[in-house]
């Protein structure tokens, strides 16, 4: 039915070797430096940069229970990251990405609750940098600035 | 006062800025019926004055090389990034300074001034004009002032001014000041003897307060809060706002309750180089009527010093009694917690490691919960996490924590069991991953040990190991618009079984049931179990990949576990054993459907076949970011295996601009079990150029001590005052918005941000 | 210069004519005319010269006529140029008339009319309000900046807390 097994990261040319612009104490830094070198694109050289925008991660409750606590609660994060070269002569738009991961709430087990919620947010920031890669297929070169 | 002229301030209505070319339009609120333009636009980067040649044009000109230049007539005096028009001037010898009369205007990046004198240093920043008119594009405000002066640093001093972020014709508010001052340098701008006008009546007098004049979060003269509520009766708040120095201010909020009585609260901030940033706050109301004349009081203290790659910070909160959120509290969002944290910590970040010491509690404020129920303390924790890089597949990781557990029990609702806990887990794994696929088979080892208080000697200990092999392919199709994925993935976990039903339970709870949860090693988040287990997960996700952006329009995963050995460890003992052979079915889909529409959905079998949970979720968020609908259903059906209990919910937000200033927006959660609301909201906004008024009212189902339903039911109303670019309060709705509707932090930016992260 | 009165002066042109008693001579044809530092180009000139055949002034017309001295030793050549020159060599006077310019110092003006003083340097330009007078100066040197104030210091209001 026509599938075969994917033979490349389908990471442009001109993507393979790329400077990554974040600033480091952010927790999607490792996770995204790792799938990069993962799809096999050499950090911190090339003249095209992958920058980092903006992150927001916040938490919102999605349902409550009968005595009116929180049940549920669902994670969003969002990121909005650039692609531009090194001379900002081609600059991408910017874009969106926003994942979400909740998981239910005890009242009575709060500390593992805690727990199981920073499980979820390594999880988003390891989902959010496969898409991030995943989406550089779609870069190609002769894209001006808009 | 005089008729000013504000075209040449640079006012433009809506009709002429149409007229422009498009990049010369300035991008202003639509409610606005136009906006100011300066010659020079606010992105100009100025040079130093004394670095670019002066442009003069004029009727007449008398040019002395050894005295006074004198220029008559329509004079017209331009530099990079500045321009000066007047009738005449007179430049001093040498042309640095100069002597300007007749309707003067001066304009800077982002900036204009008019008046009848100035003098001004060509060379230098230094300016001074007298009874002026001034626009400031930054603050999108406009103003007059008997003099305007600016010094060599910058620092901008209006003296007698007034100063409006209103439409020139339209001036609803301004205040007027003896003294303004505009610090471009430190972002501030501090005002004395300040009083507000609205419609030319004077409102509020302010003997000092600050405000920031960069973007930052507008915060300074703060307007009223005023609200009714059906328990507490009207509700009136005044808060005062006192800037101590540049880096300490402070709020001090008087609060009427007309059924509960008066109440105070306060808010400091503060900033240090030495040690650090934070916040107190604290609000306390007297013997209140409505709680048998109990006191009420809330504190909080917040901060955090980061001087280099290490942290000291604390997070302590205390609250007098568990309704007072529901009675006082103007932080909507905190209505339904149940516990106040407080807790201090150290960490430290090494180059391959991150290590933390922190102590920590919890004030359980839900008088529901017995003891045993309620959290432990960590008095203290100290924990150290190491990763090698990730230069070559091989990975280790290792995670070592010693943590004393602490938790009265007084309500002898169990058996009080405290001690030291000691944990160490290196795991080493292969990292294999290629284009077709990934393998990352891992091998871990678990120490767990105990040593409880009153039985010192006697430690009990677990040592076990773990194997995982995680491994998945990845199938391709690609089509002419989408290349659509097959992603087959397994995941094996094997670890023994030790037996545990002695062990106590610290920190951990079993984590939710997902498609994530298949291909995770533990099915315990925390550190007092070591799991048993012997089984297969099989997985399934298919991508629809747009060729065009690289964006995931569809994601589909289905998948489940197969159990070859029963799970006989459990969280307490009386928890029954799963003997289940499969976990049943996982599945989840996400869907962007286009740049507007989204949607999810998730959906939980158990083992036997029965739909166990599902979730779905509909999003409108248009891009242009003025209007949101969310749809939202979520079912639950009673689980004991799972300690899961039953609920249908569903919930409905929207914002709708109804017009060019009118905006409604709307919150409806309804529980389908209990047939009843708990919480609903109702706000419409009217948005004028420079204020914004907005009507909430609210209705939620309070938890008060289990009462009856209709002893629950609270309603609230409330108004909300902005005065934009200057000043604005929120009551909580803001807070409670963007805890409760998805995408609202998108379309009101300037919303607090309430995550705690 | 201020000796060029006293230096030779050389006039060249197509045709020339004097008129004794009057001591005037009109000079026809891409005439150049040179003493010291002084250089006038024109199509036309009336030079009117005194008995010891000094030059008392010079009318020039041109499309456009030029003209360029060197004030003083220490200052840059002044250069102008305009549809008609009138140089009063006595006073040291240039008017220049219809679309004049005038460059010193790198200092430039356009305008009407502008005369200028050779001696004391001083500009004056005539131009109305529709085409005014452009002027452009260079950034002031960075020593002579230090003595200069910006007159009186405010009394009452205005002074930072």
């Amino acid at each position: 039915c026509g599938y075969q097994l994917r033979g490349s990261y389908h990471i442009p040319p001109a993507l393979q070797q790329l400077q990554l612009r974040l600033n480091t104490s952010s927790n999607l830094a490792m996770p995204l430096r790792n799938t990069l070198i993962q799809s096999g694109i050499d950090l911190d050289e090339g003249n095209y940069a992958l920058e980092i925008v903006s992150e927001e991660l916040n938490k919102q409750t999605t349902s409550t229970d009968s005595r009116a606590k929180a049940a549920e609660y669902t994670l969003y994060y969002q990121v909005e990251y650039q692609l531009k070269s090194i001379d900002n002569k081609t600059v991408l738009p910017v874009k969106r990405l926003l994942l979400r991961r909740s998981y239910q709430y005890d009242t009575t087990a709060i500390v593992g609750k805690g727990a199981e919620e920073e499980l979820l947010i390594r999880e988003l920031y390891q989902d959010a940098a496969h898409q991030i890669v995943q989406q550089l297929r779609a870069f190609n070169t002769d894209t001006r600035a808009p | 006062g005089e008729t000013v002229n504000y075209q040449r301030l640079g006012w433009l209505t809506q009709a002429e800025i149409g007229k422009l070319p498009l990049e010369q339009q300035p991008v202003y609120p639509k409610v606005c019926q136009g906006a100011w333009i300066t010659p020079i636009a606010s992105t100009v980067k100025a040079p130093t004055p004394d670095s670019t040649p002066v442009e003069a044009l004029a009727a007449w000109v008398y040019y002395n090389p050894e005295g006074e230049s004198k220029l008559n007539g329509n004079v017209r005096i331009s530099q990079q990034g500045r321009l000066i028009e007047a009738d005449n001037a007179e430049l001093s010898q040498g042309q640095n300074t100069g002597k300007f009369k007749g309707n003067i205007l001066l304009a800077e990046p982002g900036v204009v001034m008019t008046g009848e004198q100035a003098d001004i240093d060509l060379q230098s920043d230094i300016a001074r004009l007298e009874r002026a008119e001034f626009v400031a594009t930054f603050l999108n405000a406009h103003g007059r002032a008997d003099q305007i002066q600016r010094d060599s640093q910058g620092i901008v001093t209006i003296a007698a001014g007034e100063y409006s972020t209103c439409e020139p014709n339209d001036r609803v508010w301004y205040f007027s000041a003896h003294d303004l001052s505009l610090n471009p340098t430190t972002g501030r701008g501090t005002v004395k003897r300040a009083t507000l006008h609205v419609q030319d009546i004077p409102v509020i007098y302010v003997p000092y307060f600050n405000f920031p004049i960069d973007g930052r979060r507008m915060s300074g003269l703060l307007v009223p809060r005023f609200g009714t509520t059906n328990d507490g009766g009207f509700d009136f708040a005044q808060p005062i706002y006192w800037n101590i120095a540049p880096n300490y201010d402070a709020t001090f909020t008087p609060r009427i309750l007309s059924r509960r009585g008066l109440m105070a609260e306060s808010e400091f901030r503060y900033l240090t180089a030495t040690w650090g940033e934070g916040e107190v706050n604290g609000a306390f109301l007297p013997s209140d009527k409505l709680y048998e004349d109990l006191d009420r009081k809330r504190a909080t203290w917040r901060h955090r010093y980061r001087p280099a790659n290490w942290q000291l910070s604390s997070n302590v909160n205390y609250v007098s009694d568990g309704a007072y959120f529901t009675d006082l509290g103007t932080d909507l969002v905190q209505s339904n917690t149940t516990h106040q944290e407080r807790s201090a910590d150290f960490s430290y970040w090494g180059k391959y490691w991150t290590g933390l010491v922190r102590v920590q509690g919890y004030q359980t404020i839900d008088p529901l919960l017995q003891d045993i129920d309620k959290p432990y303390a960590r008095l203290p924790q100290l924990l150290v996490t190491a990763q090698l890089p990730n230069s070559s597949p091989i990975q280790t990781h290792l995670l070592s924590e010693l943590t004393h557990f602490q938790r009265s029990i007084t309500d002898n609702s169990g058996a009080e069991v405290n001690g030291l806990r000691w944990r160490i887990e290196p795991e080493l794994s292969y990292d294999l991953h290629k284009p077709w696929g990934f393998v990352t088979p891992k091998l871990g080892f678990k120490q767990l040990a105990y040593r409880l208080d009153g039985d010192m000697h006697n430690t009990s200990h677990i040592n076990a190991t773990h194997f995982s092999i995680d491994t998945g392919l990845v199938f391709e199709r690609p089509a002419k618009s989408f290349t659509q994925t097959l992603e087959p993935r397994l995941f094996y976990v094997f670890s023994p079984y030790h037996e545990q039903n002695d062990l106590p339970n610290f920190d951990t709870a079993s984590t939710t049931f997902s498609f994530a949860q298949l291909f995770r090693a533990s099915r315990f988040s925390g550190g007092d179990r070591v799991d048993d287990a012997n089984q297969i997960s099989l997985g399934l996700t298919s991508r629809r990949i747009d060729n065009e952006d690289g964006s995931e329009r569809l994601r589909i995963s289905l998948g489940e576990v197969f159990y070859f050995r029963d799970r006989k460890v459990q969280l307490n003992s009386s928890d029954p054993i799963a003997t289940a052979s499969t976990s049943g079915l996982a599945g989840e889909i996400n869907a962007q459907f286009n740049a507007s529409w989204s949607g999810s959905a998730d959906a939980l079998w158990t083992a036997d076949g029965n739909t166990s949970q599902f979730g779905l979720q509909l999003h409108y968020l248009p891009n242009t970011y003025e209007r949101l609908f969310n749809l939202g259903y979520s079912f639950r059906r009673e689980v004991q295996a799972l300690n899961q209990k039953a609920l249908r919910q569903t919930s409905l937000s929207f914002i709708q601009p109804l017009s060019l200033h009118w905006q409604m927006l709307g919150l409806w959660q309804y529980d389908l079990l209990n047939k009843e609301t708990p919480d609903s909201l109702l706000g419409v906004t009217y948005d004028a150029c420079c204020w914004q008024v907005s009507f909430y009212r609210r209705q939620f189902l309070a938890d008060v001590d289990n009462t009856s339903a209709a002893e629950r039911k609270r309603s609230a109303f409330f108004i909300e005052l902005k005065l934009k670019g200057l000043a604005g309060l929120s009551s909580g709705v803001n807070d409670l918005l963007a805890n409760r509707v998805f995408g609202y932090q998108l379309i009101k930016p300037d919303t607090k941000n309430n995550s705690r992260f | 210069l201020p000796n060029d009165r006293d230096q030779p002066i050389s006039i060249a042109a197509n045709s020339a004519s004097f008129n004794e008693k009057t001591g005037i001579a009109t000079y026809t044809g891409n005439i150049e005319v040179q003493q010291g530092s002084l250089l006038i180009k024109a199509d036309e000139i009336i030079a009117t010269v005194d008995k010891q055949g000094t030059i008392i002034s010079v009318v020039a017309k041109g499309k456009p006529a030029r003209f360029q001295q060197q004030p003083a030793t220490d200052k840059g050549i002044a250069s102008a140029e305009a549809e008609e020159v009138n140089y009063q060599a006595r006073d040291g006077l240039v008017q220049l008339k219809g679309n004049a310019k005038l460059q010193q110092d790198n200092s430039s003006f356009k305008s009407q009319q502008i005369s200028y003083s050779l001696d004391k340097g001083e500009i004056e330009a005539k131009g109305d309000s529709k085409n005014r007078v452009q002027l452009v100066f260079p950034p002031p040197k960075k020593e002579d900046r230090k003595t200069k104030k910006l007159g009186e210091p405010p009394t009452s209001t205005g002074t930072q807390p």
